[in-house]
């Protein structure tokens, strides 16, 4: 008898073990460049539209976009030559929109140093339009850390609202370890917030962005935090598809 | 000394009072020009059922609201006095954005650009609109939330009886509808010239959505597909709009089929020069079958939000 029922147990935990699914283990975070910058590297989104309780929603067409430096420029900040990267908006041809003016934003320049990743203006047809040296995301972080910067990309498809360049909004390190799921991967990443478009009492748009150290942005979540009902509701989120870093 | 002091003193707490009376708005005289179009365009929205009562008035002087600044709203007969205590996006594309808060009670939000002022006041039970028609000429109205409430979109179907009357029979969607709008975008070759169109009308999805999203209304809609019609621009509204809604006109026609075949509730066409932002056909704020369409400039479309302005107004706004 004893021993029916031992094999018994055995069966049902080796059932239930078979029942288990596939485990995913993300690597820890490393200590690592937080954004590959080299020329030819890109990143590649896929925008879905969320849920108020952050489940996916349908729609009928999608939307993928992406980021890619396709070019460089040598300026001088604080008396020293830094070598600065273009990073454009792109679609899934992964080249920036030269010929379509009507989209064409120009591209926002970026370095990274042992302090973080810079950003340091913006610039279109090779003319610079801004110009400032704004750590945007300071590496290592540090939870908790806040700090002000210029507005950065807070959609993969650029500036919907034409906001000016010179736009400051705060930032903060809201995480050093999270998960983020995408279809190539999860990933531990680092994530900061920023409430870009604040008019309070109405609502308040935040955008987070998950990046991976070593690998770059992996996507990007939109909340919408709404004054009259104080309930904080998912918008959309991109989610990382493609990339080539070197 | 003491005597300057005293002066002092007495100059800075009458400039104090001076600009906390400070009127925003003078009558209008019987003589003031306004052109037909503003003229017809007030008439119009007169008669919006949502609004109680309404006057027409003119600025007092330009404005430079700021931080601490302080007014009075002197409207429909009433004095109300405000206090600036926020601002919002200072000089995003040349408008500004406040928050006010009213002496008495409640808040408004400002804002001034190169259309002028806009203000939406709520006092107590009492919400009031300013809007800039043009010409100068500023419409002030007191709102009945009553009626507003009627249309108000929630998850429930809690459409005005009178629309519901109007599209009870139509094989499509009502076009009021507190679920998803479809829509089915039409593009011009001009437009496919300038931009890249899948990005375009992303974005319009984009915003559209959002601006739903954070007005807490329960709607949204959905982008069916983008469609190349075979079109050469006008450049006027009037004609645009007219060419892409009347069948068998000999302009844009597929749309209708297309239209059929997609099962769409809205149809907007964007064209890359208009001498408007967008415009909807007249008589379609509050849209039926026969006339939910709306063309809208590329330019505008996502970053001034005219694409959803103008669903908007196909909406019943």
């Amino acid at each position: 008898m004893k021993t029916k029922v031992i094999l018994t147990l055995i069966s049902i935990i080796v059932f239930l073990m078979s029942c288990k699914e596939h485990v995913v283990t993300p690597e820890p975070v490393s200590q690592e460049p937080l954004i590959p910058l080299k020329l030819g590297n890109y990143w590649l989104y896929q925008r879905i539209y969320l849920n108020p309780d952050g489940t996916e929603k349908h729609t009928t067409l999608q939307w993928k976009f992406g980021f890619i430096i396709d070019d460089t420029v040598t300026r001088v900040i604080n008396g020293e030559s830094i070598l600065n990267y273009k990073l454009f908006i792109c679609d899934t041809t992964l080249k920036p929109w030269y010929n379509k003016p009507g989209n064409f934003e120009g591209s926002k320049l970026i370095y990274q140093n042992s302090k973080g990743l810079f950003y340091t203006g913006t610039e279109k047809y090779d003319t610079i339009r801004a110009s400032f040296n704004d750590l945007l995301f300071p590496y290592t972080a540090i939870k908790g850390d806040s700090f002000t910067a210029h507005l950065f990309y807070y959609n993969i498809s650029g500036n919907l609202f034409s906001l000016p360049d010179e736009t400051i909004v705060p930032y903060l390190c809201v995480s050093t370890d999270s998960l983020f799921e995408t279809p190539i991967g999860n990933f531990r990443c680092v994530v900061y917030k920023s409430p870009y478009w604040d008019v309070e009492p109405l609502f308040r748009d935040d955008v987070y962005y998950f990046i991976k150290p070593g690998l770059g942005l992996v996507g990007m979540v939109t909340k919408v935090y709404r004054y009259p009902t104080q309930d904080y509701v998912y918008f959309d989120k991109s989610v990382l598809i493609d990339y080539k870093i070197e | 000394m003491k005597k300057l002091l005293s002066v002092l003193i007495v100059i800075l707490f009458c400039a104090n009072k001076i600009v906390a009376q400070e009127n925003i708005f003078v009558s209008m005289d019987a003589y003031y020009h306004k052109s037909k179009l503003v003229e017809e365009k007030i008439n119009r929205f007169k008669t919006t059922p949502e609004i109680k009562n309404s006057e027409q008035l003119v600025l007092k002087q330009a404005l430079n609201f700021k931080m601490n600044s302080k007014g009075i709203f002197n409207i429909l007969g009433q004095n109300i006095e405000f206090e600036i205590t926020k601002e919002f996006a200072p000089n995003h594309m040349g408008a500004k954005g406040f928050k006010a808060d009213l002496r008495n009670g409640g808040y408004a939000l400002i804002s001034t650009s190169i259309t002028g002022l806009h203000a939406s006041i709520w006092l107590k039970q009492y919400f009031y609109t300013i809007e800039s028609f043009g010409d100068g000429v500023y419409l002030v109205s007191e709102i009945n939330l009553d009626e507003t409430a009627i249309n108000y979109c929630k998850n429930g179907i809690e459409v005005s009886d009178n629309l519901e009357k109007t599209t009870q029979n139509l094989s499509f969607q009502k076009v009021l509808t507190p679920a998803q709008i479809k829509v089915l975008v039409g593009v011009t070759p001009d437009v496919i010239y300038n931009y890249d169109a899948t990005t375009l009308v992303g974005d319009c999805l984009y915003t559209t959505n959002l601006a739903f999203y954070q007005s807490l209304c329960s709607s949204e809609i959905d982008i069916l597909d983008i469609v190349e019609l075979s079109y050469t621009e006008s450049g006027n509204a009037d004609t645009d709009i007219s060419r892409f809604m009347t069948l068998n006109d000999g302009y844009l026609d597929e749309i209708h089929s297309l239209r059929h075949q997609y099962g769409a509730d809205v149809c907007v066409l964007l064209v890359n020069s208009l001498d408007a932002n967008g415009i909807v056909p007249t008589g379609a704020i509050g849209a039926v079958e026969n006339n939910a369409f709306c063309v809208v400039k590329a330019s505008a479309a996502a970053s001034t939000y005219s694409f959803s302005h103008e669903l908007g107004h196909l909406l019943g706004g």
